[in-house]
């Protein structure tokens, strides 16, 4: 369809889970309930669940609980979570090359199953092991590789790994494998050590052994290291704190809400003024533009400091959000003749409807004769409903216009 | 549209079009993302068997943090199904449209969720005040301040807010017992 957005990746590009067991889902598990897009800030809310910080103040806003489990929530519950930020933009590096490569398995072993289908699921599951073999048919030959004996398998394997195969899957396989795998001559292979029966990276066994059996003291180095770096930064911390604090220490802080309706204009203007905000339009486009200035603020502020944006582009991006609002703006009827004579239908169905429902109880037609949005027109005849259009507001998502019917009892 | 909406109604429609709509549900038309329809049926032991409904969908530009309006299409024909929470003129009284909506819920989780309610229905017949509110009914049916009665399974009072705030309706009569 030709509507939609060229570029609106989503876990679908991933094959189904049958052909790439976990990718569809691990690309779903990255992306914001809300928006549906990779994770923009991504803050965790008292109840465990993730969201991007502006999805989630914007929901919030709106009504004050979980989207996904209903639980209370809050502003102040909103944490930034940094680890899922460098996941992400991991994630975000890696998924065109996991596509790619993705795309090209399904190619060949396409390529494959025309030339030799027999319409063996198990086989098709197992596919990843033969689509890097140069011919599958040989594969199929030696029947499903779990069943072939094992003398054979280790060279077929090593074929496989010299032919660049992801050292990922080659792990996988030796994992599945009992312990012979530790015999191998390998110095990163783990053997089993003769006296704890631990698992033992094979160059450490012998000073392993020497310690009998304990484990190398790591964490007095560690120790030793992080105090080293942290008596560093102690020095350096005093210049670069004053540093930061000239440039941006009123950055570093989330704004507060606040409630508009108890605020002054003059207050309000100063609100914007004091963040370089402009002062077009009315007060509603003032609270409006302060809210979500707010919002845009606090959430950037989620985002770990290298992935902030400056308060420019924030600037810009509320800038391109209000213009994208007044594009929907409602549009007033101007032309109410026109308006009129193009919904007379309408009006004349609503006009026999009122005179019809007043006729059949007269007795509550001195009640319902006053029009729902026309209080101080009182009781008019229902014909009046076409006087009445002279306010009518319509805007293109039919969101928010007066109504036209009348009101029966 | 604001892009955020477009973009996620985007991914839903992709997600219908490679993974399929559940069983009983197709899509009808989505042209835009303003407005979307879906066939509606319900499958196995029902009340409703062999019955196919129109559902239609409307999006604003808010969604989805804004719930979408959703109702039975009632025009060319069609019919609403017969159901204590379905008024004739399509509206349907279901607190996911409205105060319960969640952004994380979707177009398939409100089929999904509509084609459950017909399927538990164990009599047809109209909501009480069905001729009341069709006939002050608004358009959209995302303007209806429904109150949402679970105990009961019923909806003991529908009108609108215009009328509310016009006091069209005198204060006696908003609460119906059912």
């Amino acid at each position: 369809m030709d509507f939609l957005v060229a570029d609106v990746p989503d876990p679908t590009d991933f094959p189904a889970e049958t052909v790439a067991p976990g990718l569809r889902t691990l690309d779903g598990s990255f992306r914001c309930d809300i928006c549906g897009e990779l994770y923009d800030a991504p803050v965790t809310i008292s109840c465990g669940h993730c969201f991007c910080s502006a999805c989630i103040r914007t929901s919030l806003s709106n009504k004050q609980e979980c989207p996904s489990c209903r639980k209370a929530a809050n502003e102040v519950h909103i944490r930034p979570n940094p680890v899922l930020e460098s996941a992400i933009s991991a994630w975000t590096t890696a998924r065109p090359f996991v596509l790619q490569l993705v795309r090209r398995d399904v190619e060949v072993r396409e390529r494959g199953a025309e030339g030799n289908d027999k319409g063996n699921a198990r086989k098709r599951k197992r596919a990843s092991e033969w689509t890097s073999s140069p011919d599958p048919a040989s594969d199929n030959a030696a029947g499903p590789s779990g069943q072939r004996p094992s003398a054979l398998q280790s060279p077929s394997k090593s074929r496989r790994t010299a032919a660049g195969r992801q050292g990922v899957i080659d792990l996988a396989e030796s994992d599945a494998e009992d312990e012979p795998v530790a015999s191998t001559s390998s110095k990163d292979a783990f053997v089993c050590c003769p006296m704890c029966s631990k698992r033992v990276l094979m160059k450490n066994i012998n000073s392993h052994i020497d310690r009998n059996c304990q484990d190398p003291p790591p964490p007095a180095s560690a120790a030793m290291t992080w105090s080293k770096i942290m008596n560093k930064g102690k020095n350096g911390q005093q210049k670069g704190k004053n540093k930061k604090k000239a440039s941006d220490s009123d950055d570093e802080h989330p704004l507060p809400l606040s409630t508009y309706t108890t605020l002054k204009d003059r207050q309000l203007k100063d609100m914007l003024a004091e963040h370089d905000l402009p002062l077009t339009g009315d007060r509603a486009n003032w609270e409006q533009r302060h809210q979500k200035w707010v919002m845009l603020f606090n959430a950037n502020l989620d985002r770990s400091p290298s992935n902030r944006k400056t308060k420019a582009e924030l600037r810009k991006e509320l800038k391109k959000w209000e213009e994208e609002r007044s594009r929907k703006k409602k549009a007033v009827i101007t032309d109410v003749k026109g308006y009129q004579v193009e919904h007379k239908a309408e009006f004349a169905k609503l006009v026999e409807a009122a005179r019809s429902s007043r006729q059949s109880k007269p007795p509550e037609a001195s009640k319902s004769s006053s029009p729902a949005n026309l209080p101080d027109q009182s009781s008019p005849p229902p014909s009046s409903l076409i006087e009445m259009s002279n306010d009518i507001v319509v805007d293109s998502e039919g969101e928010g216009g007066h109504e036209k019917s009348p009101s029966g009892p | 549209m604001a892009s955020i909406a477009a973009r996620r109604l985007a991914k839903e429609l992709r997600e219908i079009q490679s993974e399929g709509c559940p069983v009983g549900i197709t899509l009808l038309q989505a042209d835009d993302f303003s407005k979307w329809l879906f066939t509606i049926e319900v499958m196995g032991d029902s009340l409703y068997q062999g019955e196919v409904y129109t559902l239609q969908f409307r999006f604003d530009p808010q969604y989805p943090i804004s719930s979408p309006a959703v109702q039975f299409v009632v025009t060319d024909g069609k019919q609403a199904p017969i159901h204590p929470h379905v008024y004739s003129n399509g509206h349907i009284c279901a607190s996911i449209l409205g105060n319960e909506w969640s952004p994380v819920l979707s177009v398939v989780a409100v089929c999904v969720t509509l084609q459950s309610m017909l399927a538990s229905c164990k009599k047809k017949e109209r909501p009480v005040d069905n001729d009341r509110y069709v006939r002050t009914a608004p358009e959209n049916p995302k303007k209806t301040l429904f109150h949402y009665d679970g105990k009961r399974k019923a909806l003991s009072v529908s009108v609108y807010a215009n009328a509310v705030r016009s006091q069209t309706i005198p204060q006696e009569e908003l609460t119906t017992d059912v």
